[in-house]
């Protein structure tokens, strides 16, 4: 028993060692957006002498990180939402229907997992040119949903099929409209489903930056990643404005991690395990 | 009683077939209506159907597909991306591609960084969720640490460890502060090094992904088989050997292949640290596609690149689908 124990706190050490090593990039940048051009040059894990705040006054400024961080949200709030929107409602027939017209659409729509985005990329650069989607909300949101689509429905189906059918055929039998009833009866009992589209599309939305830098470099369009990569083109060598520029782009997103962590972790260990 | 015995002796015949044909008759009519019915109740839930798919039809079809079924074609021109016209070229990209010694070197590439991934990546997530599902206490916190760089964007990742590796940056300076400045690098700017350097930024990022997949499944496996084990006297490594590896498979095959697919399509950490250089140590099949379509206007030779690159993921994650899926069902 005293064995087992002892091995335990050498496996708590181990791991808690390796966690220090993982953390040390996080603490590094956080501890040189502090720092004074003097003690940036010295010892890198050595703590500011102060916490001033000039750094990131200036960088938010420079950056236009009110506008920038506006036009982030909007796009990944509003992807989401048409994702969910649209996605549930295909997925509702295609894993109720057993007909095979409905499963060969299944399989098209699941294609799209195994096809990477660059091979997209070329044709529709030119293709969105035409329509004038360049530089738009609606431009960004409609191409985040269509490559998004494919692990949606399949995460919608995989669990609209291990749901009961009773609900929706009782609100079909007083009345409900297919559509009422697949509102008032599926929608409220896919939420978990629901919570893991959520999860996975809004934190690949705002992490992308391919989509931005071709489609998003108007100033005013503009998301957090390509904003950061231009930034970091015109001032690339002063430091003290570039590293509170990488902590503001992360800093939403961390403090949306550290409270809806659990929620995070559960959505991609299900929905990994669920595929 | 004579009499109705002596009645179904005279008419059986003639009764049952008066009553047949009403019958047959009736319902014949019956089934026209109810059928009729019944088809215009199922157009019209057809109807309900169609409408609920189309719209995820028409902008994945417009939007995604559409595009990439173009792009088989435009793989077989040599358009530059601005001109209205172009020449159908058959297969000269495809054939130019394998004896493109640019091209063969990015594949090559591409194949070692995505191997290294694949293997450090599951390597070092399995014993890290094993820790995390032991009775460790500080387990919850140390998960949100691990987790913690998957959530952060690729090309932050890219900018963070650029400056580590800087010459001057913290890699060196801690080499040099315990002694083994004779190992001080310019890690991204070696064409010996480059390489691993970014392989190692990936890791950092993702290793800890895939131990919550572990952790998930392993959080899944049933403590009595442990303690049967307990009972026949098996070890520690004879216990993961015989429970935990075999019955971890479900959650290798989906890390196996979401590293693969992840590392194969790589391109943000790449293009914001090397842009595919030092003399081509880091250009991969996707940095090398984007610097031909986009950067020297060849739209054609771009995309036949992409064409080959959707081939190697398919034929990849299709064949470690089928071995993985048979280890999943042979031993669990």
């Amino acid at each position: 028993m005293r064995a087992k124990s002892s091995g335990l706190y050498v496996v708590e050490a181990v791991t808690i060692a390796v966690a220090i090593v993982f953390f040390i990039p996080f603490y590094f940048i956080l501890s040189m957006t502090f720092k004074t051009p003097e003690e940036m040059a010295g010892f890198p894990l050595s703590l500011p002498s102060s916490l001033h705040f000039g750094n990131y006054v200036e960088t938010w400024e420079l950056m236009r990180f009110t506008q920038v961080l506006g036009n982030t949200l909007l796009i990944t709030a509003l992807t989401v939402l048409v994702l969910i929107v649209i996605g549930s409602l295909a997925s509702y027939p295609l894993a109720r229907k057993t007909g095979s017209v409905y499963y060969l659409v299944y399989i098209y729509f699941i294609a799209g997992i195994m096809v990477p985005f660059q091979l997209a990329m070329v044709p529709l650069y030119k293709f969105v040119n035409t329509l004038h989607l360049v530089n738009t909300y609606h431009g960004a949101v409609l191409i985040y949903t269509a490559i998004n689509l494919p692990f949606a429905i399949f995460l919608f189906t995989g669990f609209l099929k291990s749901t009961p059918k009773e609900l929706e055929e009782a609100a079909w039998i007083d009345g409900c409209s297919k559509i009422r009833a697949y509102w008032v009866a599926v929608f409220p009992i896919i939420k978990p489903a629901t919570a893991t589209v959520a999860v996975l599309t809004s934190l690949s939305t705002w992490n992308d930056f391919i989509i931005p830098m071709l489609f998003l470099q108007g100033e005013a369009r503009r998301t957090i990643t390509i904003q950061l990569y231009m930034f970091v083109g015109e001032h690339v060598t002063n430091w003290s404005l570039l590293f509170p520029g990488m902590v503001l782009s992360v800093v939403p997103l961390l403090i949306a991690y550290l409270f809806l962590q659990k929620y995070i972790i559960k959505g991609i260990a299900a929905g990994s395990v669920k595929g | 009683m004579n009499f109705t015995s002596f009645l179904t002796k005279a008419f059986p015949s003639n009764l049952i077939s008066m009553m047949k044909d009403g019958c047959i008759l009736v319902t014949h009519q019956d089934k026209e209506r109810v059928t009729l019915r019944n088809l215009s109740l199922r157009t019209k839930e057809h109807m309900w159907w169609v409408g609920f798919i189309a719209p995820a039809f028409l902008i994945y079809t417009v939007i995604f597909l559409g595009p990439v079924i173009s792009s088989f074609y435009y793989s077989m021109t040599n358009w530059n991306g601005f001109t209205k016209t172009m020449d159908f070229i058959g297969f000269s990209n495809y054939a130019h591609m394998f004896t493109d010694p640019t091209f063969m070197k990015a594949m090559r590439n591409t194949f070692v960084f995505a191997g290294l991934i694949v293997i450090f990546q599951n390597g070092l997530a399995i014993p890290l969720a094993l820790a995390l599902d032991s009775k460790i206490k500080t387990k919850s916190l140390l998960k949100v640490v691990f987790f913690a760089p998957a959530i952060l964007s690729p090309l932050v990742v890219g900018y963070t460890w650029l400056y580590i590796y800087e010459p001057e940056g913290m890699l060196n300076m801690l080499l040099r502060a315990i002694g083994l400045g004779g190992w001080e690098q310019t890690w991204l700017g070696d064409p010996k090094f480059a390489l691993y350097a970014i392989v190692v930024m990936v890791l950092w990022q993702y290793v800890g992904y895939s131990m919550i997949i572990f952790l998930a499944n392993l959080q899944t496996i049933p403590g009595d088989l442990y303690e049967a084990a307990d009972i026949d006297g098996a070890g520690g490594y004879r216990k993961f050997r015989y429970i935990t590896f075999p019955l971890l498979a479900p959650s290798m095959t989906i890390n196996v292949v979401l590293a693969s697919i992840g590392s194969l399509k790589a391109f943000d950490i790449i293009y914001v640290t090397t842009k595919g250089g030092p003399f081509q140590a880091t250009e991969t099949i996707t940095t090398l596609l984007f610097t031909t379509a986009f950067k020297k206007d060849n739209f054609g030779y771009g995309t036949s690149m992409g064409v080959i690159m959707f081939l190697i993921i398919f034929l990849i994650s299709v064949v470690q689908i089928l071995l993985l899926r048979r280890r999943e069902v042979g031993e669990s």
